[in-house]
């Protein structure tokens, strides 16, 4: 089929440019993104300043490019927390099933009533703006999105056959969610973290917008749309070419995303798959 | 059926019980005095007990706790320490704001992405679905904020056609009321119509492989109809579900939107309330969300049997 | 291979008409996307139906039958086409039809009756609108006639109650009444040709022949054609009038029924009939020692269903009542009974995997308790499984070696042996080395029910559960599975508790068998008494309702043959006990030494 393969390509390699300018972007820019320069304030973008400047001077193109690197780092590195706790927290509640699922599912259910953007604010106010801060606060606001996830899914595998057959031929617990259960957590974990990462990215980038990101002057693409706002009419290239970095970056990983599901979902049926 | 809707309205109270704890928790972990927040730059540490005991910020955490439940039941939620005014009163206020512009947002989305998503399905491996495929995730990749930003460059900056900022409610008058709502209408729109789409194809592509499927086409049917009468229906429970969690988390997490375009919603409330250590007002607009987006839910829930006439336990 | 376009007229058919056939298939080759043309699924088939008469394409998984069915209505699966090949019907070619001309067919002049009944129909819709819905486009009657109609149609398959049972929902009917509501469907329309898609095989063994009877009165009353895809010999037999026979897409064999399945004369086609069980018993095994293994002793078996509240008292739903039997070391027992009967529950109670509510089940003289990892210890190495779907009990992720092995992780410490000890067992089922590090998706299914075995086996247990473990299997496959089993039981000696829904399969393996209906025993024997004289009514049934194939000494004709059973008779002052009834429960009747049935006084 031709549509997955498509997605594939495209969001790979849009993410694969992302990643590729964040690494770039972390080492050389065209020009220092904090670098001021008062006559050559906003200016529209031009040879020597491709995306145009800020109205510090600043070029627009080294901001955006290093931002890419942040908002790269504080995705993932939100992810990999989210996951590894929520996923310890849902394999749990999902094997052992009986009390301790019903209190666990009644927990998440209150926490996951609330919009993350408030979990973060609160937990920011708590501990004040910093990078690891935001990284903690998102970490934790999405720890039971992923509890769920993995929740249903071990259910769902726990009803399984070969697990029932481990049981008979007198395999452990910790054995069988080890060696049997995981396994086979694999692909439905990998589509949750891609659009978790998506839904980070942007809960980040609204963050950010809203003055509670990274503390400047270093910058992520929300906070570079946000500085962005007082000079609309003034300077639109100070807020096109963000948003469209941001575009970009969440098209990548959702059509990622979506390929993946393509592709691990039939190869799933197609196992089953007999006699037409 | 009356049993299974009980059920599960019983079975949201235990959860709007933990949640309202975890509010009085959270909020008592702000750091900041709001006694002083609000004294200003008085030194004077009777006055500042003065303050305190006006608050009922001195009593025991339990007791505060307990008095909380107990006005939070009669729908007192005290006073906002900003401005004076009535915590119900506010939170209300600004809900329906908030609730006007997410709702007529998801409903235009879905009057419009329900028929595209089948549509697209009809068309599965043509350019068109490709085309309506590729566009609905480049909507849901945009974050409306930007959306926001540029429909105020278009529309208020360089055109000038409507105003960029503030809020005129639809009891006063309701053209002006239209004309400030439209950007941010559009704005949330946007995302949300590229979500339903999305659910809506992939749901129907799985429909139109199944067996009931070529039945209905065995028997005749054209394939209009077997797409009203046969593929609509199923495919639109589980987009309606999605809705319900769309709105239920956009009644609290339109605070940007609001900000941007200065709109006297709920989200923007809760921003501002956690900056100015407004704790009353911090509980009650958090709990209010809290609640709604629960609510919500609820609803869909009793009329998934409705669309779904398998599930009725 | 003969590729005459008008095969040799039947006898048996009185009306038979050597005029034009109804539809003729010519060279019909169908291929996925994406694949070359020698790799098509279905190549060059080519057959006739006549007008009137019944054909049945008759093939096992991977045969192509059902897409050559699909291909006359223009219903391929998505990603399927038609490679080249034309069918003639009613002055047109389906082939090259467009899709309106295509529909004006579809319901009206050949209608389809899909295989699944419980996923055939939609679930938001009442099956009121589903029935007219076909009648308003073909015939556009108003509701009210087209409703009139369709009540007719569903008193006429047996559905009770039409009247108000139009606004039901199917999720509110059984398999089997879903079946008739979807054959009502399809004869509403009276079509001129019928094409019956396996109609009967996600059904129970007794329901299916009233299903296959009900179709063929129907089609007999309006005229119509029947093309009968199936893999059911039984079937083809009794109903059938021609016979095309498909192999891995290919037409292999084709002819007259009668004349088909007594003299084949192609290989594949004789390998399937020796495939049915011909009711040969075992007469070699050595007489058992008389050690008592198992014993279950009057056990009962009830679970909770859903509870309304929290606190109410739950409802239960009782699987198995009352049960009583031993098993022999080294002695193999079959139950045998349809769904619902509870015998996949009792054999999970003797594996310690569901507490029973009532009476015990005894292994060696222990006590068999439910616990979730205390007696799976003591259990494992004395007790083993063989599922039924030998898709879904592998781990897809774990190489068969290792799956194997897992099974002895507690007794051999060391991987290397453990492996060798998988390897061999492995080998013994009939896989050798190469299979050892493949992923059971590169397995067909009689392959991987051999991994099952082999890991059932590899422990050494006494006992051995095999809960319906060739149903899901190809006739020709599963003939090969059950000779296994028997040889590993003979060289091993262990017991097995074999559990089906056949009665003849269980003929050729069993010791003694053991009937079960809704959860309750009705007769149980040696498989020589009860076969001999089956005694009570449902037994009887289930006998009648599997062919068994007998070869005559002389002209070494094949021939089918269904068992009549002589009514039997209770003793006095007793009618059989009557499984359905909730009052009375039964008694067990001695017929003779070993040879038991279920009675109730009469009232």
């Amino acid at each position: 089929m031709m549509r997955p393969r498509f997605n594939l390509y495209l969001g790979a390699s849009l993410v694969g440019v992302w990643v590729l300018v964040a690494l770039i972007g972390l080492a050389v820019t065209p020009y220092d993104p904090l670098d001021m320069n008062f006559d050559t304030r906003l200016s529209p973008p031009t040879f020597h300043y491709w995306m145009g400047t800020d109205q510090y001077g600043r070029d627009l193109f080294s901001r955006v490019l290093s931002a890419s690197s942040i908002s790269l780092i504080i995705s993932l590195v939100t992810v990999l927390i989210a996951m590894s706790v929520g996923c310890v927290i849902g394999a749990i509640a999902g094997y052992l099933g009986g009390i301790v699922d019903r209190v666990v599912v009644v927990c998440l259910d209150a926490i996951m009533a609330f919009p993350p953007l408030l979990l973060v604010l609160i937990f920011l106010s708590v501990a004040g703006p910093s990078a690891s801060a935001i990284i903690w606060a998102l970490g934790a606001a999405f720890v039971p999105t992923a509890a769920r996830v993995m929740r249903s899914t071990v259910l769902s595998i726990r009803e399984t056959e070969y697990i029932e057959a481990c049981c008979v031929v007198g395999s452990h617990d910790t054995w069988i969610l080890w060696r049997h259960v995981l396994p086979n957590c694999v692909s439905p974990l990998t589509v949750l973290a891609t659009s978790m990462f998506a839904t980070v990215l942007l809960l980040e980038s609204a963050l950010s917008f809203l003055g509670l990101g990274v503390p400047p002057p270093r910058a992520t693409w929300g906070a570079l749309l946000a500085d962005s706002r007082p000079f609309l009419g003034q300077a639109p290239w100070l807020s096109i070419f963000p948003g469209i970095a941001i575009s970009l970056a969440l098209l990548g990983v959702n059509m990622l995303g979506d390929a993946l599901r393509d592709y691990l979902d039939p190869q799933q049926r197609q196992a089953s798959r007999e006699g037409l | 059926m009356w049993q299974y809707a009980i059920k599960r309205i019983l079975l949201t109270i235990p959860t709007l019980f933990i949640a309202s704890g975890l509010v009085f928790i959270c909020v008592r972990l702000l750091p900041g005095d709001p006694a002083l927040l609000i004294a200003g730059d008085v030194q004077d540490e009777a006055a500042l007990d003065a303050v305190r005991q006006s608050l009922g910020l001195d009593q025991p955490i339990i007791v505060q706790y307990g008095l909380w439940l107990k006005n939070m039941l009669s729908l007192n939620l005290g006073i906002s320490i900003s401005s004076g005014t009535p915590v119900v009163d506010l939170i209300v206020s600004r809900f329906s704001v908030t609730a006007q512009l997410v709702l007529i947002a998801s409903a235009i989305a879905l009057v419009v992405a329900a028929p595209l998503g089948l549509f697209a399905a009809s068309r599965h491996n043509t350019r068109t679905d490709s085309v309506i495929m590729i566009t609905s995730i480049l909507m849901l990749s945009i974050p409306s904020f930007w959306i926001a930003l540029l429909l105020i460059l278009v529309f208020g900056v360089e055109l000038k056609w409507l105003p960029t900022v503030g809020y005129v409610s639809a009891d006063e008058n309701l053209l002006q009321a239209v004309r400030f709502m439209i950007m941010p209408v559009l704005a949330l729109t946007f995302v949300v119509l590229g979500q339903l789409t999305r659910m809506m194809r992939s749901t129907s592509i799985d429909i139109l492989g199944k067996d009931y499927i070529t039945h209905a086409r065995a028997k005749g049917l054209s394939e209009a109809a077997v797409l009203r009468h046969h593929v609509f229906k199923n495919a639109f429970a589980p987009t309606m579900t999605l809705m319900g969690m769309i709105v239920g988390s956009l009644l609290g997490g339109a605070a940007v939107v609001e900000t941007i375009f200065t709109l006297p919603g709920i989200g923007r409330l809760m921003v501002d309330s956690i900056y100015a250590r407004d704790y009353p007002v911090i509980q009650g607009s958090v709990l209010l969300v809290g609640t709604a987006y629960v609510f919500v839910n609820l609803v869909v829930d009793l009329l998934y049997p409705f669309l779904d006439p398998r599930v009725k336990l | 291979m003969s590729q005459s376009a008008t095969p040799s007229v039947g006898q048996d058919k009185a009306n038979s008409n050597p005029a034009a056939p109804l539809i003729t298939v010519s060279d019909l080759s169908i291929g996925f996307e994406g694949t070359e043309d020698h790799q098509c699924v279905v190549k060059n088939v080519s057959f006739t139906l006549q007008p009137g008469r019944v054909l049945a394409l008759i093939g096992e998984s991977g045969s192509g039958k059902t897409l050559v069915a699909r291909s006359l209505m223009g219903l391929l699966p998505r990603g399927a086409h038609l490679r080249s090949g034309a069918i003639e019907f009613d002055g047109r070619d389906l082939a090259v039809a467009s899709h309106e001309q295509l529909r004006s067919v579809r319901g009206k002049k050949i209608g389809m009756i899909l295989q699944e009944p419980m996923v055939s129909l939609n679930p938001s819709m009442t099956i009121g609108r589903q029935l007219v819905e076909g009648l308003m486009i073909h015939e556009a009657l108003d509701e009210e006639t087209s409703r009139t109609r369709a009540v007719e149609m569903l008193e006429k398959v047996g559905v009770p109650d039409p009247l108000r049972r139009l606004n039901q929902y199917p999720h509110e009917f059984s398999g089997g009444m879903r079946q008739r509501i979807m054959i009502a469907s399809v004869m509403l329309l009276r079509p001129d040709v019928v094409i019956a898609d396996e109609p009967t095989t996600a059904l129970d063994a007794i329901i299916q022949r009233d299903i296959m009877a009900l179709i063929l009165r129907l089609t007999e009353e309006i005229g119509a054609s029947v093309l009968l895809i199936t893999h059911d010999l039984g079937v083809v037999a009794n109903y059938a009038d021609d016979v095309v026979v498909m192999r891995r897409g290919e037409v292999v064999e084709r002819g007259p029924a009668a004349r088909t399945l007594s003299r084949p004369a192609h290989a594949y086609t004789k390998e399937l009939l020796e495939a049915l069980p011909n009711g040969q018993r075992q007469t070699d095994k050595m007489p058992l020692a008389g050690v008592r293994l198992v014993r279950f002793e009057n056990v009962g078996i009830s679970f909770p269903t859903s509870k309304t509240w929290p606190w109410s008292a739950s409802d239960a739903f009782r699987a198995v009542h009352d049960v009583s039997f031993d098993i022999q070391r080294g002695e193999i027992v079959a139950i045998v009974g349809e769904s619902g009967s509870g015998k996949t529950t009792l054999g999970r109670a003797l594996l310690g995997l569901v507490q029973p509510s009532a009476g015990q089940v005894y292994f060696n003289d222990n006590e068999v308790k439910y616990d979730r990892q205390r007696t799976r210890n003591h259990l494992r190495d004395h007790v083993q499984l063989i599922f039924q779907d030998p898709y879904s009990s592998l781990n897809p992720r774990l190489k068969i070696a290792s799956i194997v092995a897992e099974a002895i992780r507690h007794k051999v410490a060391d991987p290397q042996s453990r492996y060798e000890r998988a390897i061999e067992v492995l080998a013994e089922c009939g896989l050798g080395k190469p299979f050892a590090d493949r992923f059971p998706h590169q397995l067909s299914g009689g392959q991987r029910q051999r991994v099952c075995i082999a890991r059932a086996l590899v422990n050494n247990p006494e006992l051995v559960v095999a809960d319906e473990p060739v149903a899901a299997l190809d006739l020709t496959v599963q003939a090969k599975i059950l000779s296994l089993m028997k040889t590993l039981q003979r060289e091993r000696g262990f017991s097995l508790m074999f559990i089906s829904h056949d009665l003849a399969v269980v003929e050729q393996i069993a010791d003694r068998i053991v009937v079960m209906k809704k959860g309750w025993i009705v007769e149980h024997g040696s498989s020589a008494s009860l076969f001999a004289a089956p005694a009570h009514p449902y037994t009887q049934k289930l006998l009648e309702a599997s062919p068994f194939l007998e070869v005559d000494d002389v002209s070494g004709e094949y021939q089918l043959k269904h068992r009549k059973a002589r009514a039997g008779r209770a003793p006095a002052g007793h009618v059989f006990f009557d499984a359905e009834q909730t009052q009375q429960t039964p008694l067990m009747h001695p017929l003779s030494k070993d040879h038991f049935v279920a009675v109730q006084k009469t009232l």
